[in-house]
């Protein structure tokens, strides 16, 4: 301490952003920078002539009450808290997705490998594609990342896409099923939609039902697939957020 | 002093602005505002950085932290070429509202 006052500067900005962190719109990063802006002032106001005291009273009055900056946050923050959970739940949808591919290579896969067809390669795909997915969104600015923010920034889009994407294969299927494209079995054999497959399976989709019953039962267990987890990570945003304070 | 709306309105522009000069971070950038205004654009400070992060998402600026003075650190900021496009937009609609304007009190002095 360069000058010992009975002002504590130190304390006082760890109080301010401790203050600034009970509203749930501030990044760590959004309060890193304004406290950087504070010590900024700060250091201006002092080179003014003002003591300590004083010049940290003005740069928090210029940095504004911290209701009205954490609404300003909230205005561009409020889709963020939502590609965070999104980005999880795609993370982890993905996971079992590979996973599946991958169980589904070691299951069927490994009993070409001896003779080495194309085969093998083929039932690759899935998984090589599910780790470029995996890896671009990980990647903070990565093209996956990307996609992600600007679809979310339209929540319906979002979800739109998550259904089709879970319904295409489905289609397919019920569609070989009902006769009306001949050889859809081509993705089966190709392993091309594994991923989708095998969470189908995971999650219990009733493929084999009759029409209605195949609809419904369906509806049932993705809507179950997709609320379940969303909740869980609800829960666990709102678990780290308090953990990060 | 300027109305809240027209704030809220010619921030982009002034960031995108002053970005076209330079990089800089936040709080240099709002006293460049304040010199080159003579003190007439005043901010609530807190409220700039919003507005930055939005403009970054968009991919108009793209920043970066760096080491300050001693262990402190600063975030930076610096214009793309999203930017550079956007401030021409908003050059050519502010000039549109100024050179109306212009036109309008030049031939009715008096009534001001």
């Amino acid at each position: 301490m360069e000058n010992e006052t009975a002002f504590d500067l130190t304390s006082a900005i760890r109080q301010w952003r401790a203050h600034l962190a009970q509203w749930p719109n501030f990044e760590s990063a959004a309060l890193d920078e304004l406290e950087s802006h504070l010590w900024d002032c700060i250091r201006d106001l002092e080179g003014r002539g003002l003591s300590q005291e004083e010049a940290f009273t003005i740069a928090a009055r210029r940095i504004g009450p911290a209701p009205v900056v954490a609404a300003e946050f909230a205005k561009i923050n409020g889709h963020g808290v939502w590609i965070d959970r999104m980005l999880w739940f795609v993370i982890a949808w993905l996971c079992v997705s590979a996973f599946e591919s991958f169980r589904s290579v070691l299951a069927s896969g490994i009993l070409f490998l001896l003779p080495f067809g194309t085969h093998v390669f083929v039932r690759l795909v899935p998984l090589i594609g599910a780790a470029v997915v995996l890896a671009s969104l990980i990647r903070r600015n990565g093209f996956g990342a990307r996609v992600l923010v600007n679809l979310s920034r339209r929540p319906f889009m979002l979800a739109g896409s998550f259904f089709l994407v879970q319904l295409v294969p489905e289609v397919l299927r019920y569609m070989g099923q009902l006769g009306l494209l001949r050889g859809t079995a081509f993705y089966e054999d190709w392993g091309l939609l594994a991923p989708f497959h095998g969470s189908a399976e995971i999650v219990g989709l009733a493929l084999d039902a009759p029409v209605p019953q195949l609809f419904t039962s369906n509806l049932l267990s993705l809507t179950i697939w997709i609320i379940g987890p969303l909740l869980i990570l609800i829960l666990a945003t709102r678990r780290l957020r308090l953990a990060r304070q | 002093m300027l109305s809240k709306e027209l704030v809220a309105a010619s921030t982009v522009p002034l960031v995108l602005s002053v970005l076209a000069k330079g990089e800089t971070y936040g709080y240099e950038l709002i006293q460049r505002v304040r010199e080159l205004s003579d003190g007439r654009i005043e901010w609530t400070e807190g409220m700039l950085y919003p507005v930055l992060h939005w403009m970054e998402r968009e991919g108009m600026i793209e920043s970066e932290w760096r080491k300050a003075d001693g262990a402190r650190r600063r975030r930076y900021y610096r214009l793309l070429n999203k930017g550079r496009k956007a401030l021409r937009n908003e050059q050519q609609q502010w000039m549109t509202v100024h050179a109306t304007l212009m036109n309008l009190w030049k031939t009715k002095p008096r009534l001001i």
